[in-house]
């Protein structure tokens, strides 16, 4: 049973972290580990691993851009943001997740909480 | 203590303790295979090496500059084992662990880590799953017998590659191929290596055989580079004899065989092709390996093997051209009128001998070359191709007089063209009274090609006439018979007499060389054979004990034992036995 809830969780996170990801950079260019730091709390994102094939598979898609940055500790740095068929993308997975949710909370809410 | 690697990672150097690095390697090595199926797996590792390399910049400060062990095992936790990746990549799932190799291959390698020798015994040991201590039996044990085992060893030793990387040594032992077992397998592989004193020394040994190996082959290769370049290039300068450049020559006879000048050089250059290519491709082998350039150039290979291929054509239709017009051979005979000398004496010489005389040399060369530039024995000369292949016999007359016979021969591609051609020759002889002045050269005719002419002269001796060879005859006479057997060379400046059993030296001091093949006689010991003209003689022992078979004209005798029996031959088949 616990490798299966693990699976079921993972599923779950997996299928919420690229709206995840491409929420945080609507807001702001920003540098992988800035995401993963903002992510790690959320527990979405337990390796840094993680974040880089799904970036790379995200840009490839054409969702993102990034440039190069200087950086004063080690190599130069990629800055990602949304490009305008990512801020489009993201609208659609907005709404899906909207709709998401609300299907959610009807159908796992308990018969004693019903107003 | 510990070692230290320099690394570059995302563009930055490091020192990395070597344990360390030996880890990070593997674990990169790992993230690399998880990524084999997935698109941009370059750029992926990119962007983890550069991120790696930022966190590593923030470990090394002044006080500690060196990537520890510790390090790595922390970046490793921070950027997570690659099955913990978990991108959403469809088809990571199924590909959890991907199979780099499409089977799992069981491949022969020599084993570094338990190795003796050169690990050849336990190898092999991995490749039939079996304990490496059984095949180094079997190899002491042939060593012990047939001495063979060494020789098995080393060429073993040589012929089969050592699992270096991790994948290999997988292979080896014929284990799956995946992440998570190459993570295992290098995880182990930092166990500290069997490293003795008797692997240590066949380590060093096996080094210095290596260089001496590779230092011999050098050599090789400086020696065909040379021997290819040289010989190619002395090839291809040989054609500029065909422009008569000063200093190169070619057989001029060549010349004269080809239809024309043109047919002749296409022959020629076809040729030098033909022989040079080989020589220049294995001066380009030599290149090869002189600079280590495994791979053979195929635009080279080809061309080569085009060229030399043209040539070789080229080369047999013209040469089955020319071969045609010497398949059939005629030869024309005919008398030259002599006039008889008074003294039943002929002195025999060479026109324009004193011309070429110079002390007792030779006159003329077997082809009677008087000056060899390197010409050979066809020339051109006052317009005319002449030759030197004519040759004179002397031979007994059937009736009371001197005559002169000669036979002239022709090659052509039929019996009618060949006699033909025969008859075109000419050639020019001068006598006065008893002084027969011969010409070293005939003339093939003005607008006639060598086609194997030659001629051959018989001068018919009477019995009771004599002839004086002169010294200007050498290499123009030709094996005259003669009863005392006497070489061509040898029956120079003497007087010699036709007799009825054929010419016989009058002047000779015994000196001369003689043909021994005509007589035989051979003795070991008591044991004697004699051959001759008279018949063969063969005895053996001394005294009483004698054995003697006598065979002659007359019949055939055996003496054996003090007794004699013969066989006379009598009137033909008639034998009788006495």
């Amino acid at each position: 049973m616990g490798s299966n809830l693990e699976n079921s969780q993972a599923q779950m996170r997996k299928g919420v972290l690229e709206f995840c990801i491409l929420s945080i950079l609507e807001k702001e260019e920003i540098y992988p580990s800035d995401i993963i730091a903002k992510m790690k709390v959320s527990k979405l994102i337990v390796v840094e691993g993680t974040l880089y094939p799904l970036l790379t598979r995200l840009k490839n898609g054409g969702l993102l851009q990034y440039r190069w940055i200087e950086s004063k500790s080690g190599p130069p740095r990629k800055y990602y943001s949304l490009t305008p068929l990512g801020t489009k993308f993201l609208e659609e997975l907005r709404s899906t997740w909207k709709e998401l949710v609300e299907a959610v909370n009807l159908t796992t809410q308990k018969p004693d909480h019903h107003e | 203590m510990n070692k230290t690697v320099t690394v570059n990672i995302g563009g930055i150097v490091f020192h990395i303790d070597e344990n360390a690095y030996e880890r990070f390697k593997a674990y990169l090595e790992s993230i690399r295979l998880h990524f084999t199926t997935a698109e941009g797996r370059d750029e992926i590792m990119q962007d983890i090496e550069s991120r790696i390399a930022e966190m590593f910049q923030e470990k090394v400060k002044d006080s500690k500059q060196v990537i520890t062990l510790e390090d790595v095992e922390e970046v490793t936790l921070l950027m997570g084992r690659p099955e913990q990746f978990n991108d959403s990549d469809s088809t990571a799932e199924e590909k959890q662990e991907p199979v780099i190799e499409g089977k799992t291959q069981k491949r022969l390698y020599r084993n570094p880590d338990e190795k003796i020798v050169g690990g050849v015994c336990s190898g092999i040991a991995a490749y039939f799953d079996i304990d490496p201590v059984w095949i180094r039996l079997i190899f002491a044990g042939a060593l012990v017998f047939f001495g063979s085992g060494f020789l098995l060893y080393i060429i073993l030793w040589i012929i089969i590659p050592q699992a270096d990387s991790s994948v290999e040594k997988l292979k080896m032992r014929g284990e799956p191929v995946n992440v998570s077992s190459i993570e295992k397998n290098i995880q182990e592989g930092r166990e500290p290596k069997r490293d003795n004193f008797v692997s240590r020394f066949f380590d060093g040994l096996g080094t210095l055989f290596k260089y001496l190996f590779l230092f011999l082959g050098k050599l090789i290769a400086i020696f065909f580079l040379f021997i290819g370049l040289v010989i190619g290039a002395a090839l291809f300068f040989s054609i500029l004899a065909l422009f008569r450049f000063p200093g190169t020559q070619i057989p001029e006879f060549l010349r004269h065989v080809f239809p024309d000048g043109f047919q002749f050089g296409l022959a020629f250059i076809c040729a030098i092709v033909l022989l040079a290519i080989p020589f220049l491709m294995l001066a380009y082998a030599g290149a090869r390996m002189l600079f280590n350039i495994r791979k053979s150039s195929r635009v080279v290979n080809f061309t080569a093997l085009g060229i030399w291929l043209v040539a070789l054509v080229t080369c047999l239709v013209m040469g089955i051209r020319v071969g045609r017009e010497f398949a059939d051979s005629s030869s024309v005979r005919q008398t030259i009128p002599v006039s008889q000398p008074v003294s039943r004496t002929m002195r025999l010489e060479m026109e324009n001998k004193e011309e070429n005389h110079s002390g007792e040399k030779k006159y003329y060369d077997r082809w009677g070359n008087d000056d060899w530039n390197g010409e050979f024995f066809l020339k051109m000369k006052d317009g005319q191709l002449q030759s030197g292949d004519i040759h004179l016999d002397v031979v007994k007359s059937p009736n009371d007089s001197f005559q002169l016979v000669q036979i002239m021969y022709a090659h052509g591609s039929s019996n009618k063209e060949a006699s033909e051609r025969a008859t075109h020759i000419s050639y020019s002889l001068s006598q006065f009274d008893s002084v027969m002045k011969f010409n070293r050269r005939f003339i093939i005719d003005k607008d006639e090609k060598y086609r194997g002419q030659k001629v051959q002269l018989l001068l018919k001796v009477p019995v009771g006439g004599s002839v004086y060879l002169d010294h200007s005859l050498d290499d123009f006479i030709y094996d005259i018979d003669n009863i005392q057997n006497i070489y061509d060379s040898d029956m120079l400046g003497k007087n010699w007499l036709m007799t009825e059993k054929g010419l016989t030296c009058v002047d000779c001091d015994g000196s001369e060389d003689t043909i021994g093949g005509d007589n035989y006689d051979f003795n070991e010991g008591d044991s004697h054979v004699k051959i001759d003209q008279h018949g063969v003689h063969i005895s053996s022992g001394e005294g009483d004990d004698e054995s003697i078979i006598k065979v002659d004209s007359t019949g055939v005798e055996i003496k054996s034992n003090g007794k004699t029996k013969k066989i006379k031959n009598e009137g033909g088949v008639n034998i009788k036995i006495n």
